[in-house]
């Protein structure tokens, strides 16, 4: 049932509902609380308050699957017919309808999804999602899956091999992505061919092309872009129009290089360059990256699955029948995967030094979610890694609810005070 | 100004451009003699002896002939000879390192030509496991070894002289590159001696599994190659060099993706800046597909003449999504 | 020594010589007269040569009579030779006469070694004018094959005024065997033109002969003869048969020599060579393309059923 119609069976109003209200606040605090947004961000912003605070829904009369984890091909489902939406929940709102059946030291990330497929009845950008296709991914992800089939919806379990480098993980998870491409038939009735594939392929690539440049184009100095804009951009990708979304990062692009020309920054050039990875920071929990930018430092690239890790790594293909487009597409949803569910971690070590290397960052901002055990136990060797090179880490144990935004804020000050100094001191 | 040649470089469609170079050597090296030219036995690519019209030889022809000598004589003046054709070999292979194989090979673009046609009827091609891989790899040095041991063991008595060239009663080249001209000698069984009809059969049946291999897998032949073990000895000094940049690259595995010849290295090795493999063809498709600026590129002499770039990356693969 | 004056010197030489009797062939060979002397030549490109230290040395022997297997060799001639070596330099040589009439000179360079005999004499009122002519390549593979192309065209020689030469078969090399079926052609020159109404003799080791006359170009073209039928297992494909070639011509001049008049001169012209079984009667094309065929197919369905099996198996793991 539509959305509105839920809504207004409670009769409440769907912009008067505790998710629109949240929204609202996160989204007023993004716009207005900095001058000078880049007009093409309009479009997100409009984007934002139609979803969340209107309710209305983006994809009538198309066939909707939900995907948790950056780990599912997107190019798989769009030759399929379908249309990918990722389901990953930032919402304290659905974080707390979680808590009632979740564990109480478990991540805010799952208890909101799966706080929010629970409950159907109110907001759900998704309308109606009946397929979700979720990755065998970390220990809470991979549990969720049953509970969410129990709710009523046809769950899909990819396996990914907990190994990433050895050459039967590889051809496992080859074998993994096969079996989902021939059971997206089942799902969507549309097989998979060379002509739908190559077309997907196309899409995606188009959009990752958008992100490239404006990812590049972070690394101005002084930057022209802030970090929280940059995360509204990429959390829209989660349920935006493919097509749509691309056209706006191109404009967006545009205007921020006439920006560069016209000497406009976005930040001040004293302004210590931050480099943000862990745990995702989704819409509308950006209260993290919210407040380093309100504090007066400017976030030039991040790490995260909601943001770079899903749009960075392109796909190259050989040559175009579909058994080998599968493979490439396999391979290169698993090799580069920086996520913290893997054994080692040296593949995320070696980016996020080259990342702070090519931005020049001034220091990196670590947020782990309470009960991310994953995230938890890699902090400390990134934070080794980054301090050889010369960037300190400030690691940040964060969660959903809103009541450590005063211990957040200072610890987020003194870090940045710290920062400057050391610029000051270099000069 | 460099700035302006080196974006064109990086942005270059290396489809096409290997394409018509490896047109050109292959007429070169098929039909150049007829013109009078003649640039030696010493080369460092199946410059076939048996094509008539060849403007040069493949150094393993003289190579096996000129081992057909006694131990004796092998460290006095028969030496010599094979010291200097080596010498002359080394200097025309230190120029292009193994970018002999990948676009100056005649028999490499026959197996490049009979892959397109494989992909024209949308035929996907075939793998090795990692088991198969690692056995296989090493018959291209066994190959090596046996046509520097046969021949001696000819000059000592110990086979007969008609397993004269043993290598090349073997190679695809000889049975198929003189096609080109119109000749079809090569393609006889040779009942004169046991010895030369079991080696001419040899080359039949191995000629007759060529076709297949190369019709299913990329540059089947290469694998197996001799010529490409002994460029590999010698390679560590050419000028022309594949380097890795491991800090930047992001293990993505697209070079590894479309490597001809599934070269594991390319995308897992992020130590070593000489990047280079023994069954390494030198196509350069690994750089053209690297999605990273700077992560793989092709220097000459210390100077990079074509480095992966994002935008080059995304140009070719926007043009190959159109094409292929 | 200049060209000039060897001829000259050669000429006057021989009005010391002993000439060799009239109205007899004679030519130079190739074939050792005993087994004792075959044993230490071997078979080299385009013929029998001595394998030295340095290189190789062609050793030759007069004869006599117009059927090789008839033909004596000649105990003693003191008739002068020259050697023509491959970049044009000429000696001027002589039998050793130990044994016999024979003659052993070092091949140094790659090339044709042509060694000629002239004979003259007037018995009768006709000047016999016999020109012995032996064309000897030296090879070897190990020198390379990129000076090969500009070799291999025959001598045209200056010094005699009679001469009979082997046309290259088209697409010549030194790796060339002549062949059961194959078309030789020779030429006959007279005083350095072509002459027509010519006789040649082709005289095969097993004793067939062939006569032809020469045509308007002065060619004349043998289809070499099979004559080579063993029991398939002891086919040797490097069996080796000689051929002699013997060209008459009557010309009517008359002049004098050495002081005597004549009225008619009669030139002879004598060549060797050899011939071998021809690459058709061993190598097979059906059999070749059977051969490829079944490499084809079985690769063809060996990667079949492998595929279909791994795509539908996982990988036997053993632990010894």
């Amino acid at each position: 049932m539509d959305n509105q119609l839920q809504a207004e069976k409670k009769n409440v109003p769907f912009n008067r509902t505790h998710q629109a209200i949240e929204a609202e606040r996160m989204l007023r605090r993004i716009k207005d609380g900095f001058q000078d947004n880049p007009v093409a961000m309009d479009y997100f912003y409009d984007l934002y308050e139609q979803v969340y605070c209107k309710g209305e829904s983006l994809h009538k009369d198309e066939k909707v699957i939900g995907t948790m984890c950056v780990q599912v091909p997107d190019e798989l489902i769009y030759a399929a017919g379908g249309i990918p939406v990722r389901l990953c929940n930032g919402f304290y709102t659905d974080d707390q309808v979680g808590a009632e059946f979740m564990p109480a030291k478990s991540c805010s990330l799952v208890k909101a999804t799966l706080g929010m497929l629970d409950k159907r009845s109110t907001l759900s950008f998704v309308d109606k999602v009946e397929n979700i296709i979720l990755p065998a991914t970390c220990d809470q992800k991979r549990k969720a899956g049953s509970m969410i089939s129990e709710m009523g919806y046809e769950v899909y379990n990819m396996e990914v091999p907990p190994v990433k480098e050895s050459e039967e993980a590889r051809l496992y998870w080859q074998r993994s992505v096969h079996n989902f491409a021939v059971s997206l038939k089942k799902i969507t009735g549309q097989k998979i061919t060379k002509a739908n594939l190559k077309e997907a392929l196309a899409k995606v690539a188009a959009a990752q092309k958008a992100y490239r440049t404006l990812h590049n184009l972070r690394k101005m100095a002084p930057s022209i872009f802030l970090g929280k804009d940059a995360f509204m951009v990429t959390n829209a990708y989660f349920f935006d129009k493919i097509e749509n979304w691309t056209e706006a990062v191109n404009k967006l692009n545009a205007e921020l290089e006439q920006r560069i020309t016209e000497k406009i920054t976005a930040a001040q050039r004293r302004a210590p360059r931050l480099l943000f990875t862990g745990s995702p920071a989704i819409f509308p929990n950006l209260k993290l990256p919210v407040l380093i930018e309100e504090s007066g430092g400017v976030i030039v690239a991040d790490e995260t699955c909601s943001s770079s890790r899903m749009l960075y790594d392109m796909v190259a293909v050989d040559e175009y029948n579909t058994e080998n487009m599968v493979a490439s597409i396999a391979d290169n949803y698993l090799k580069p995967c920086t996520c913290p569910i893997f054994t080692k971690n040296d593949d995320r070590k070696r980016k996020l030094i080259n990342m702070a290397r090519d931005f020049a960052v001034d220091g990196v901002v670590y947020q782990a979610f309470s009960g991310c055990q994953v995230y938890q136990m890699e902090h400390s060797s990134i934070a080794k890694a980054l301090k050889a090179e010369g960037a300190p880490m400030l690691f940040v144990e964060s969660d959903y609810s809103p009541d450590d935004m005063g211990q957040l804020s200072t610890r987020i000050e003194a870090f940045i005070e710290s920062l400057k100094a050391k610029r000051r001191r270099k000069r | 100004m460099r700035n302006k040649i080196s974006n064109y470089l990086n942005n270059g469609d290396l489809k096409r451009f290997r394409f018509w170079l490896q047109l050109s050597l292959f007429i070169f090296f098929v039909y150049g003699g007829y013109i009078a030219i003649n640039i030696g036995d010493s080369l460092p690519t199946f410059s076939c002896t048996y094509v008539d019209g060849k403007p040069g030889t493949c150094f393993l022809v003289p190579l096996q002939h000129r081992m057909v000598t006694t131990p004796e004589k092998l460290f006095s003046y028969a030496g010599t000879a094979i010291l200097t054709g080596l010498f002359y070999f080394t200097l025309w292979f230190l120029v292009f390192n193994k970018a002999w194989c990948g676009y100056a090979c005649p028999l490499g673009a026959v197996q490049d030509w009979i892959t397109a046609l494989r992909k024209k009827i949308g035929m996907p091609y075939a793998t090795y496991s990692w088991g198969q891989f690692k056995l296989l790899k090493k018959i291209k040095y066994i190959l090596l070894l046996l046509l520097i041991f046969i021949p001696m063991g000819i000059g000592s008595g110990i086979f007969s002289h008609d397993m004269g060239v043993p290598f090349c009663m073997i190679c695809p080249a000889r049975t198929i590159l003189p096609i080109f001209s119109g000749d079809f000698s090569q393609l006889t069984i040779d009942f004169s001696s046991k010895t030369k009809m079991i080696m001419t059969s040899l080359g039949m049946l191995i000629t007759g599994i060529f076709l297949v291999g190369a019709f299913v897998k990329k540059r089947f032949f290469c694998f197996f190659c001799p010529m490409s073990a002994l460029h590999y000895l010698l390679s560590k000094p050419a000028f022309l060099k594949l380097k890795k940049d491991g800090s930047k690259c992001t293990k993505c595995g697209d070079c590894y993706s479309v490597c001809d010849m599934q070269i594991k290295e390319i995308a897992d090795n992020i130590t070593d800046r000489n990047i280079l493999q023994d069954d390494c063809i030198m196509c350069f498709k690994c750089v053209a597909a690297c999605p990273e600026d700077g992560a793989l590129e092709v220097d000459f002499m210390g100077q990079p003449i074509f480095e992966a770039t994002v935008q080059g990356y995304i140009k070719r693969m926007e043009k190959a999504n159109k094409n292929g | 020594m200049s060209m000039h004056r060897l001829i000259v010197t050669f000429l006057l030489g021989m009005l010391f010589v002993n000439n060799l009797p009239a109205s007899q062939i004679y030519w130079l060979s190739d074939i050792a007269p005993s087994k004792e002397q075959a044993k230490e030549m071997r078979s080299s490109h385009g013929g029998m040569v001595i394998q030295g230290k340095q290189g190789y040395s062609k050793k030759l022997w007069l004869r006599k009579g117009d059927s090789i297997v008839d033909s004596t060799y000649v105990k003693q001639s003191d008739v002068p030779l020259i050697l023509v070596a491959p970049n044009a330099s000429q000696t001027q040589v002589a039998f050793s006469n130990k044994e016999y009439a024979d003659i052993t000179y070092e091949m140094k360079n790659e090339g044709y070694y042509n060694l000629f005999m002239i004979d003259r004499q007037v018995v009768d009122g006709v000047l016999q004018e016999n020109v012995l002519k032996n064309e000897a390549l030296s090879h070897s593979c190990r020198n390379g094959h990129g000076h090969v192309k500009d070799m291999v065209p025959p001598l045209y020689f200056k010094g005699t005024s009679f001469d009979i030469i082997r046309e290259r078969l088209p697409r010549e090399s030194f790796h060339l065997r002549i062949g059961s079926g194959d078309i030789v052609s020779y030429k006959v020159l007279l005083n350095g033109k072509p002459v027509s109404g010519a006789t040649v003799t082709m005289s095969t080791q097993k004793g067939w002969t062939k006569t032809l006359k020469t045509d308007s170009e002065g060619r004349v073209a043998f289809e070499m003869i099979r004559d080579y039928y063993p029991p398939w297992h002891e086919f040797k494909k490097r069996h080796m048969e000689n051929f002699l070639i013997i060209a008459k011509y009557e010309s009517n001049e008359s002049g004098i020599y050495q002081g005597k008049h004549y009225n008619n001169i009669h030139y002879t012209a004598t060549t060797a060579g050899n011939y071998y079984p021809s690459a058709r009667e061993y190598k097979s094309y059906a059999y070749g393309l059977l051969i490829g065929l079944i490499g084809l197919t079985s690769s063809i369905f060996f990667i079949y059923f492998h595929r279909r099996r791994r795509a539908n198996q996982y990988q036997e793991k053993r632990l010894a």
